[in-house]
């Protein structure tokens, strides 16, 4: 990171914003009318008789903030760029689904949501996917981390 | 620059970014691991120290609406809850910052640097960020007493992100201010 990391966090803010104000008003539905049909495509293949589709759509956001942070991020070149905008989303996706399968065949075959015990694990779960877009920008921008883990002297003589 | 100079630069640039490419393979390896033990570790353990959090969002409650009376908000609380005109809000162990808390001291525990330094990132990033709470929650509220669509867009969507890039501005800033000092004055120290 060459520029002052609240410099970087700003932008990023001001881009989530934006890029939220787009998915409350549009993205949220399509992306879940599209993971639903997904999700019932996928049980009606198994031969699983899903009752009630039951899913965690508040933990579905969270491709935002890893656009956001890609986006913003400096010396990445295009098609690079691209590529990990893809490789993000896509793992971000597939955590949904994955997250998703779960917490519907638990609900459907234990009635999981309304016992102590789901409420227990949703915490460290909703924190996970708080935490996941910000692990995997982490790791896809690591070029550009590298330089907090170098000493100030050698960044200097850089 | 002699180049015998030159050459022991780039042979220290070279063993420094080898060192650095290692300690953040460290780091991916450990962050995770600390933030899985904390976000299971935590719901279960919260429980034993539930009249704690309920005392702490009552006081935070109550510093809430003595800031917002002081700013001619008309806002009333009775232990947690904080009311205003159109809105009525229950301050939660969430509301305390208590998510980003755990995920700070993971990011902090898992980066290279003695314990002191750890320590003294701890100490400092807690505070910062439940303050931090106390003006988001401020802010959401008037918000919400406003407009109560804006409190759920800002309360469920927009402040996940707002709060773990604060989280990430206090780790750069303990990096940079506390972790790098410790670095250069161990390098020649040493």
């Amino acid at each position: 990171m060459k520029k002052k990391p609240e410099i970087f966090i700003l932008k990023v803010l001001s881009l989530s914003l934006f890029l939220y104000v787009l998915w409350y008003w549009r993205g949220e539905s399509y992306s879940l009318s599209v993971i639903v049909g997904f999700l019932k495509h996928l049980f009606w293949t198994f031969g699983m008789r899903i009752k009630v589709l039951w899913y965690p759509k508040e933990l579905y956001n969270n491709i935002i903030p890893f656009i956001s942070l890609m986006l913003i991020t400096e010396d990445i070149e295009i098609g690079k760029r691209i590529l990990k905008l893809v490789i993000g989303v896509s793992v971000l996706v597939g955590y949904h689904i994955l997250l998703s399968v779960v917490v519907g065949l638990f609900y459907n075959d234990y009635q999981i949501p309304p016992s102590a015990l789901y409420y227990k694990l949703k915490v460290p779960f909703y924190l996970f996917s708080q935490t996941l877009p910000f692990l995997l920008w982490a790791i896809l921008a690591k070029k550009n981390l590298l330089n907090l883990f170098m000493p100030k002297k050698v960044l200097a003589i850089k | 620059m002699k180049p015998s100079e030159h050459r022991k630069e780039k042979q220290e640039i070279k063993q420094a970014t080898r060192k650095a490419k290692k300690e953040i393979l460290r780091f991916y390896l450990l962050f995770p691991v600390f933030l899985f033990i904390i976000f299971f570790v935590y719901p279960f353990i919260s429980p034993y120290f539930n009249s704690q959090l309920v005392t702490i969002s009552s006081w935070t409650a109550g510093l809430l609406g003595f800031i917002l009376n002081l700013f001619g908000i008309n806002a009333h609380t009775s232990g947690p809850v904080l009311a205003l005109n159109k809105l009525s809000i229950r301050v939660v162990s969430d509301c305390l910052g208590l998510s980003e808390i755990l995920i700070l001291i993971s990011v902090i525990v898992a980066f290279p640097a003695n314990y002191k330094k750890k320590l003294l990132g701890i100490l400092f990033g807690i505070p910062v960020l439940y303050l931090i709470n106390l003006l988001r929650v401020l802010f959401i509220s008037v918000l919400g007493n406003w407009n109560p669509k804006t409190f759920n867009f800002m309360h469920i969507y927009f402040w996940q992100v707002a709060g773990i890039l604060i989280v990430g501005g206090i780790w750069f800033f303990w990096i940079e201010k506390i972790v790098k000092y410790e670095k250069e004055t161990r390098d020649i120290y040493s």
